[in-house]
């Protein structure tokens, strides 16, 4: 998990699982305590463009 | 303008961030598309089995296919500031992202999800010109690059006077911008790039640009740019 970073400050993300298939996460999220914001993860995929650009 | 230029805007645009069902069907095409291309471009560069690569603008995930194949020992991602492309590039990859071999993500180049120094490789085809901000994402590309690592940044159309009523056609429709190939090597410079080398392929008008990532930023001033 240390290649993936926080778009914004580049820092290390924590991964929360919320439903999981074998080894892959289906839903969830990575969460930088540096920024407090929460990154999802929706249909496996991580979603990590900055907050200004989330949908 | 006349309906077919009106659609064909509409395809142009399309390509830069495709969404709904006629954008899904674009990040498909694309993947047939923009093949020759990619193919062309990647010879120009050298890619070795455990590789870290990182294509921005993977659109429907065929580029990230053909490295995952060569990085073999290596990963490869892909990143798309679309929905629906990250979508079709994953449904691409799905054996390779199963095999853990490929990363999908939703991301953009403005601030890439990386931390320094990790890629050997980074490629955007047909991606450039979409960039928001192109020397400082450039320079944020060069960040996530290894010491020695390679940005190649592929494309079916450079300035050039033979294509110029084409290109700015297409420019036009899609709000983009696009570079001669001294231009190419000013923008790679800017961004702190060394070892530019610009391969073209003048009766198509395609440009391979490829710069390196230093171990020493301060040779830059005294490396003279050659071979274009």
């Amino acid at each position: 998990m240390q290649i993936l970073a926080c778009p914004v400050c580049k820092g290390e993300l924590q991964l929360n699982v919320d439903k999981e298939e074998g080894e892959e996460i289906i839903t969830g999220s990575l969460y930088c305590p540096k920024c407090q914001y929460s990154y999802p993860i929706v249909d496996t995929i991580p979603n990590l463009l900055p907050p200004s650009e989330q949908s | 303008m006349g309906p077919i230029e009106k659609l064909m805007g509409k395809m142009v645009k399309q390509c830069r961030k495709p969404t709904g069902g006629f954008g899904r069907l674009i990040a498909r095409s694309m993947n047939y598309g923009h093949s020759k291309v990619t193919r062309w471009g990647l010879s120009q560069v050298s890619i070795n089995e455990e590789d870290m690569i990182l294509d921005i603008g993977c659109g429907g995930g065929k580029t990230v296919n053909t490295l995952a194949k060569t990085a073999t020992e290596g990963k490869t991602y892909g990143i798309d500031y679309s929905e629906i492309s990250v979508a079709v590039a994953s449904k691409t990859n799905k054996r390779f992202l199963d095999a853990g071999r490929v990363e999908i993500l939703l991301g953009s180049v403005e601030s890439l999800p990386f931390s320094d120094g990790f890629f050997d490789l980074v490629t955007a085809v047909e991606a450039y010109y979409f960039f928001p901000d192109l020397i400082n994402n450039l320079k944020e590309i060069r960040r996530v690059l290894k010491s020695g690592g390679t940005i190649a940044l592929i494309n079916e159309a450079y300035r050039h006077d033979k294509f110029e009523k084409r290109n700015a056609k297409w420019a036009r429709m899609g709000e983009f911008d696009y570079h001669s190939p001294e231009e190419f090597r000013k923008v790679l410079k800017d961004a702190g790039f060394s070892s530019i080398k610009i391969h073209t392929l003048e009766d198509k008008n395609w440009i391979t640009a490829i710069g390196r990532k230093d171990e020493d930023s301060n040779n830059l001033h005294f490396n003279t740019s050659r071979q274009y």
